[in-house]
């Protein structure tokens, strides 16, 4: 199943909230929406989720346009928005039940349904605790059961990690994963770009509406980089490492971070491993030698400008 | 699995989704629990000081009508202020932005929401009933009271109560800034007073009264048909605005609604008719001339608010035929069209009305036809010039602003109109001097004097003329705009869109 964003526009009294964003995402994979606050990624979100509507464009699921076919849209898509359920006097069963209700879900298959995703999302054991006693770590997998109630095949996570605690963040990388393997699209939206990159086989990244980067996780990475930055540590005689590497042509600049001095080389792995040839036939006696990979935050602060609108 | 189990089960899954969750929520609202709790408590209460405090049952005294009136105002009071009350806030809650799980990603449709919310308040208020029904019928054993006449009364209280619940459940459901819903819930917050107050005075005067009595005759027939009649239309209206206000701003909101007040005005128009050549008298005409020209100003006004371009989602339904353009035009939402529609059915029944006295003369006696028609013909032609003045200065000031501005600058210009005008001709000329008496420019632009019969119409006439001529000039391209805009777009289907390649990010 393929979801593919075309050219969409909103626009708000003159803002440009999107503007002309395009991408493609589909079954299996998990897509990071990364971008600065105010970059239009709930805007986009819920676009996607048929609760606003495009100035232009459209979003096409498996084919079907959320702007002509919103309602048929609806089944195909499980949104989780960055707003918890707080609603008074309604117990987490009875919540999960009312959606599955909602959807359209009847008789034995909707308990079962019910009680199997409560189990997915380890809520069996509080489902008739009320909503508003909930923390905000069990609040959010609450959010998470509704959006999976009628087995969507297209999630839409809007800041899902969002003040979550460590342990809450690692269950919810698992569960996103356990999901991506049983063919969901997933798309998430979040700030914790480390935690991303760990969960996340692409990424849309955006800013100001306007789209900057969108693809493979890989591609994005190495699309971005001109240099490698490698990690060096030698047994003794730091300085001289220190020294070799100003004298050397394939360093562009060197720090000293304690016993590990840090380098920027020029050019690919080729200068990487001639510069490794070069230290040792200075006699320097290397212990460790690793590249620093890349990563999402280095592809987002390398290219956002930070602007607002 | 028993007969009596599938049975069961097949109405709690027909069952609307809203209404489950809405009585469960109620089930287990302190609130709730609280009022119920109250309600036995003070109906209790009620009736055991009243049987402590009389001795005198063996006279001729009618205490099961005193005691029946004490407990069913109550009934009254609690059920007209806590269900409609509890609703709309509760609707309110669930409407707001921040809150917008329960009610806008699920595939329930907006009309689905809308009943549940209101099967459910209806069902509390069936609750409360039933708490309260053991005294009332109680009463039915003292003196004074029959039991037509509670059954009546009751009855008539509960369409009360059904009538406000849909109120505020629309009330609930519009969404705007804290000062519309503050001044909404004021508005429910008023009607249900009126309605409180009609509902305890009919209610008394029946069980005054006695049902036999009060229903012998047909004009007593009639009228009850008439309340019921116009209730249900109200309540449909309501349920019709309700679900305009949750439903998708690209979907076609005031088409169910257009339909709906054309065919209302029709009926009503027929009916009138009907009634006034039966009758022999003209004075249902003239109720419908009114209701309907004065309805329709204030809808005129309104409609302005609506969008002025649309979705491909009410654009794929646009009729391919010019003919069949136009009418979607005057009824699909958008502004343009609405202020087009709502002139041509008031003017279409100021000239039905004169159609029907220029035949039927004699039945409208003494009544002022000429007068009334004249004065709605001024009224809607003052709604038209303000109307479009709004969307001039509004296109003139603000072009990529709200719709909503129109209606509120053309509000804005009849308030200075209405105001500053009069406040300067009595500065200059002295409190004594009589309306009719100011010179016409001080009161031509204010349509709240010109009920003074005594001021002259013809330059008015003139004056509204020429304005309505030159705001339909200023305003033409507005029109032309959007006409040109209502074009039928025709959608790529499911099949043809999975063709696309899909882009490389």
């Amino acid at each position: 199943m393929d979801v593919k964003v075309d050219n969409l526009k909103r626009h708000f009294n003159g803002t440009k909230a999107v503007d002309g964003i395009s991408f493609t995402f589909s079954s299996g994979h998990i897509f990071g929406f990364v971008g600065p606050n105010g970059a239009g990624k709930t805007t986009t979100m819920r676009i996607l989720a048929t609760l606003d509507e495009p100035s232009e464009g459209d979003v096409t699921i498996d084919g079907v346009s959320v702007v002509d076919y919103p309602e048929k849209a609806r089944h195909f898509v499980g949104f989780m928005p960055d707003s918890l359920p707080a609603h008074s006097d309604m117990t987490i069963h009875e919540y999960l039940d009312f959606f599955a209700r909602a959807y359209g879900l009847k008789g034995k298959h909707r308990e079962s349904m019910v009680e199997k995703i409560e189990e997915f999302t380890n809520l069996t054991g509080i489902r008739w605790k009320f909503l508003k006693d909930l923390s905000k770590g069990m609040k959010q997998r609450v959010s998470l059961a509704r959006a999976l109630v009628h087995d969507p095949p297209v999630l839409v996570l809007d800041e899902p990690a969002a003040g979550l605690d460590p342990r809450a963040r690692i269950e919810l990388r698992e569960l996103l994963k356990i999901l991506s393997d049983q063919g969901k699209a997933i798309l998430i939206s979040s700030h914790i770009l480390t935690e991303l990159s760990e969960i996340c086989n692409g990424a849309v990244i955006i800013e100001q509406g306007r789209l900057l980067r969108a693809g493979h996780l890989d591609q994005l990475i190495s699309g971005e980089s001109t240099e490698r930055r490698v990690h060096i540590r030698c047994l003794e005689k730091p300085e001289e490492l220190a020294t070799a590497l100003m004298q050397s042509p394939l360093v562009r600049e060197s720090r000293v971070l304690g016993p590990v001095i840090e380098a920027d080389v020029i050019g690919g792995d080729d200068n990487c491993s001639e510069l490794l040839r070069y230290l040792v036939d200075r006699q320097l006696r290397i212990v460790e030698f690793h590249q620093h990979q890349a990563d999402l935050e280095d592809v987002f602060m390398t290219v956002t400008k930070g602007q607002v609108q | 699995m028993s007969r009596v189990e599938g049975v069961l089960r097949a109405v709690d899954d027909y069952a609307n989704p809203m209404v489950v969750k809405e009585l469960r929520q109620a089930v287990q609202s302190r609130l709730v629990i609280a009022v119920l709790m109250l309600s036995l408590l003070i109906n209790i209460l009620i009736t055991s000081s009243f049987l402590a405090s009389s001795n005198d049952f063996q006279l001729n005294r009618p205490a099961g009508q005193d005691l029946y009136q004490a407990l069913f105002g109550f009934l009254v009071v609690t059920c007209m202020i806590f269900v409609p009350l509890y609703t709309a806030i509760r609707m309110s809650m669930e409407r707001n932005h921040s809150n917008i799980d329960l009610l806008f990603i699920t595939t329930l449709a907006p009309g689905s929401i809308i009943r549940g919310k209101f099967w459910a308040a209806v069902a509390l208020t069936g609750l409360i009933y039933s708490a309260c029904m053991p005294f009332l019928s109680f009463t039915y054993l003292l003196r004074g009271i029959d039991l037509p006449s509670i059954f009546c009364s009751l009855g008539f209280a509960f369409l009360c109560t059904v009538y406000t619940i849909m109120l505020a459940v629309f009330v609930g459901s519009v969404s705007g800034g804290a000062i519309l819903r503050i001044l909404l819930g004021l508005g429910l917050v008023y009607t249900g007073g009126l309605m409180i107050a009609s509902t305890l005075g009919m209610g008394i005067y029946i069980v005054h009264q006695g049902v036999g009595s009060l229903f012998g005759t047909t004009g007593a027939i009639t009228g009850v048909c008439v309340v019921l009649v116009s209730g249900l239309a109200g309540i449909i209206l309501f349920y019709l605005l309700g679900v305009a206000a949750i439903s998708a701003k690209s979907s076609n909101r005031m088409y169910p609604i257009r339909i709906f007040v054309s065919c209302c005005w029709l009926i009503w128009g027929i009916g009138s008719a009907i009634w006034s050549w039966i009758d022999g008298s003209g004075v249902p005409m003239m109720v419908w001339m009114f209701g309907s020209v004065i309805g329709l100003c204030i809808v005129l006004a309104l409609i302005l608010c609506e969008r002025e371009h649309w979705s491909p989602r009410v654009r794929r339904h646009i009729p391919r035929s010019l003919a069949g353009r136009f009418v979607a035009w005057l009824l699909y939402t958008g502004s343009a069209g609405g202020v087009l529609w709502s002139l041509l059915l008031a003017g279409s029944t100021l000239a039905a009305a004169s159609w029907y006295h220029h035949h039927y003369a004699s039945q409208f006696g003494r009544t002022d036809f000429e007068e009334s028609r004249q004065g709605l013909g001024i009224a809607l032609m003052y709604t038209w010039c303000y109307a479009l003045s709004g969307v001039f200065l509004r296109r003139w000031l603000a072009p990529r602003s709200s719709p909503v501005l129109s209606t509120v600058l053309g509000l804005v210009l009849l308030g200075l109109a209405g105001t500053i005008p009069l406040f300067i001709a009595y500065t200059m000329l002295g409190l004594r001097v009589r309306m009719h008496e100011l010179p016409l420019p001080f009161i031509i632009a204010n349509p709240f004097v010109m009920g003074d019969s005594l001021i002259d119409k013809g330059p008015v006439l003139t004056f509204l003329g020429c304005w309505s001529v030159l705001m339909l000039l200023l305003n033409i391209r507005w029109f032309r705009n959007q006409w040109n805009e209502f074009q039928r777009y025709e959608p790529a289907t499911p099949a043809d869109a999975l063709t696309v390649t899909p882009l490389s990010s």
